[in-house]
């Protein structure tokens, strides 16, 4: 008649040792899977083409990149971090250094949202240049993040002969990330800004720098140069995507070939809770299931 | 006040049916009972065993509760403190990056102060970047927001109280070298409106930090002039006078020909509070930044971020009280049947 009673108080003292344990544990390095990037935006104009649509409204090259950003931003796990820069001219400027992305979330999107024509204080767009000015970027900014360079490989002035070569500096390989190609395949006028954020009309074909060989004379009009950010991208030994929805971007970069493993503390208590509730609810299981096998229905009456 | 309750871990909530699991052994136990007639009646031993069922039903309930981790989210408050709310306006332009008089200059003979500037002295923007990073630092209460200037203005940290994302913005101010050309009215005019739409709460500072002075035409002048009264914002202007590079406080109607005394005498005319600090060597820097911290010590308003409070050590707590009891009635009973 004791021995199930004693076995109860034993798992009763055993739940109670758990819960102890719960609350004195402290959080345990564990190794997790996180991801460092440091995030280039072309802000060039031809970014300012709106060739996609959100909810049905057309948006601008730059705004759906800085869009799919915040939201994979959301989805990267606590750990990761995020640095910000901007490409215009010949060359990326770093922004905000990398930091954690659960704890600066809000900062990170206010940031991010204020990477748009206001701040450019070039208005070449030399992309190949500006890519291996990120580069260094990344390599430079300390933390080693890997680079996110969104751009739609549209060349102002046009390359006249071969894409220049990387820096000497610049070893392919040694900073890894991604190339994400922003925009549409139909080339589009681009929005004319005479000053940031000051549209009038677009851009004519008498107005900008025309291949001299070319046959048709087309670098008023913007389309994706998927070409030439695939031949940038292998040449720096980047991968190359395209940014077509938002779940492909953050799919991309949550890649388990992009992870950084790092100890993180965890907090382990729910598993010592988890045991303890396991404890606390065999009595009354072990009670149910006796009395479906129809033993030992006496004793629990005394 | 209402108190809202978030949980980090919801799904665990989804075991809570098991707290009937003790209650319901009992009326299992009725059922197979058909006849208990024939028993004298126990009505205080029934009431006990309830009694306990219903604690370890509690039990259960509470440790499912814990592993949920509820707690109150993430809230504002209103607090008053001292402070200010200190835009730190930053030059990148390529001149930023040449060299200041090293720290012993005063040592050194005229003929080499030159030659030993242009080899060993620190570099404007990082000497400049280190003391305001840890002026940031150093002073928990105030907001910062980092912005950077060149041909255009670069609004990197808007107005926040993490001072890791407002290093950050310092870092990046490091990497590589500045742009060539600089915009200082614009740069002004533009910082001065991101106080536009905020409570004013304090004291609202601009801090600029730049080699170099411009001459600004009748438009921006009024611009700058009409935003800094409007939003009712003190200049303090950190000079990073480079070697053989005018003295501000140069006196004469010729000198008005020189970009930053141009400049100088006409943050003069502001209508809001204005100080210039020209430093010279590091020491001048740190001076310089040490006076603005001293500056701008009024009492401000301010929401303070309340990081989200969990509860669930209190209800593991609840939870092993409710275990011990249940261990103590136990043993009692063991007692009183022996």
């Amino acid at each position: 008649m004791t021995r199930p009673r004693s076995r109860d108080s034993e798992r009763l003292l055993l739940a109670g040792g758990l819960l102890v344990l719960a609350l004195s544990m402290p959080p345990l390095p564990w190794p997790r899977a996180s991801f460092d990037y440091l995030a280039v935006f072309d802000i060039t104009q031809s970014m300012g083409v709106a060739d996609y649509r959100q909810h049905g409204r057309p948006l601008s090259r730059l705004a759906f990149a800085r869009h799919a950003m915040a939201l994979a931003l959301a989805e990267l796990p606590c750990g990761s971090k995020l640095g910000l820069a901007a490409f215009t001219g010949y060359r990326s400027l770093t922004l905000l250094a990398p930091v954690e992305v659960c704890d600066h979330y809000g900062d990170l999107l206010s940031t991010l949202d204020q990477i748009d024509d206001r701040m450019r204080w070039a208005e070449a767009s030399e992309v190949a240049k500006g890519l291996y000015w990120a580069l260094r970027a990344a390599r430079d900014v300390g933390g080693e993040p890997q680079l996110l360079f969104f751009s739609d490989g549209h060349e102002s002035p046009p390359l006249q002969g071969a894409v220049p070569a990387p820096f000497g500096d610049i070893r392919p390989g040694e900073i890894r990330g991604l190339v994400i190609g922003t925009g549409g395949d139909v080339a589009r006028p681009i929005p004319k800004q005479d000053a940031p954020g000051h549209f009038s009309g677009v851009w004519q074909a008498d107005e900008v720098i025309q291949r001299t060989n070319a046959v048709q004379h087309e670098e008023h009009l913007s389309a994706l140069r998927e070409g030439h950010l695939q031949a940038l991208a292998a040449r720096t030994g980047l991968d190359y995507v395209r940014l077509e929805g938002v779940a492909g971007l953050s799919r991309a970069m949550r890649s388990s070939a992009r992870a950084r493993v790092r100890d993180v503390p965890t907090d382990f208590a729910w598993v010592a809770l988890g045991l303890a509730l396991a404890m606390l609810c065999a009595t009354p299981l072990g009670t149910l299931f006796s009395r479906r096998a129809g033993t030992a229905s006496i004793q629990q009456q005394a | 006040m209402i108190t809202e309750v978030d949980f980090l871990r919801p799904a665990w909530l989804a075991l809570m049916p098991l707290a009937i699991l003790p209650l319901w052994a009992r009326s299992t136990e009725a059922i197979a009972y058909p006849d208990v007639g024939w028993l004298p009646e126990d009505r205080l031993g029934r009431l006990i065993g309830l009694a306990l069922r219903v604690l370890s039903a509690l039990a259960i309930a509470a440790v499912v509760l814990a592993l949920a981790a509820p707690g109150r989210p993430q809230s504002m408050a209103l607090r008053t403190g001292r402070g200010a709310e200190v835009l730190l306006l930053i030059d990148r332009s390529r001149s930023m990056d040449e060299r200041m008089l090293p720290s012993d200059w005063r040592e050194l003979s005229p003929y080499d102060i030159r030659h030993q500037t242009e080899s060993r002295g620190p570099v404007k923007s990082q000497a400049a970047r280190k003391l305001l990073g840890e002026f940031v630092a150093r002073r928990p209460d105030d907001r910062f927001a980092v912005s950077f200037f060149s041909a255009s203005t670069l609004h990197v940290v808007p107005f926040t109280q993490h001072d890791e994302v407002v290093q950050a913005g310092i870092t990046a101010g490091g990497v590589h070298r500045g742009l060539s050309e600089t915009d200082v009215g614009r740069a002004l005019i533009s910082s001065v409106a991101r106080f536009e739409n905020r409570a004013y709460t304090g004291s609202r500072i601009i801090l600029l930090v730049s080699d170099g002075g411009a001459r600004l035409d009748e438009d921006t002048r009024l611009a700058i002039r009409a935003g800094f009264e409007r939003q009712r914002v003190a200049l303090y202007w950190i000079y990073l006078k480079g070697f053989g590079r005018p003295d501000l406080e140069q006196a004469g109607e010729a000198s008005e020909a020189i970009p930053e005394v141009a400049l100088h005498r006409f943050f003069e005319t502001l209508p809001t509070p204005y100080r210039a600090y020209q430093a010279e060597s590091p020491e001048d820097l740190a001076a310089a930044v040490e006076d603005v911290g001293r500056q701008q010590n009024h009492p401000l308003d301010f929401e303070e971020l309340i990081p989200r409070q969990d509860y669930s050590r209190h209800i593991i707590v609840t939870a092993l009280l409710l275990v011990a009891t249940l261990l103590a009635a136990g043993r009692w009973q063991l007692r009183s049947l022996r």
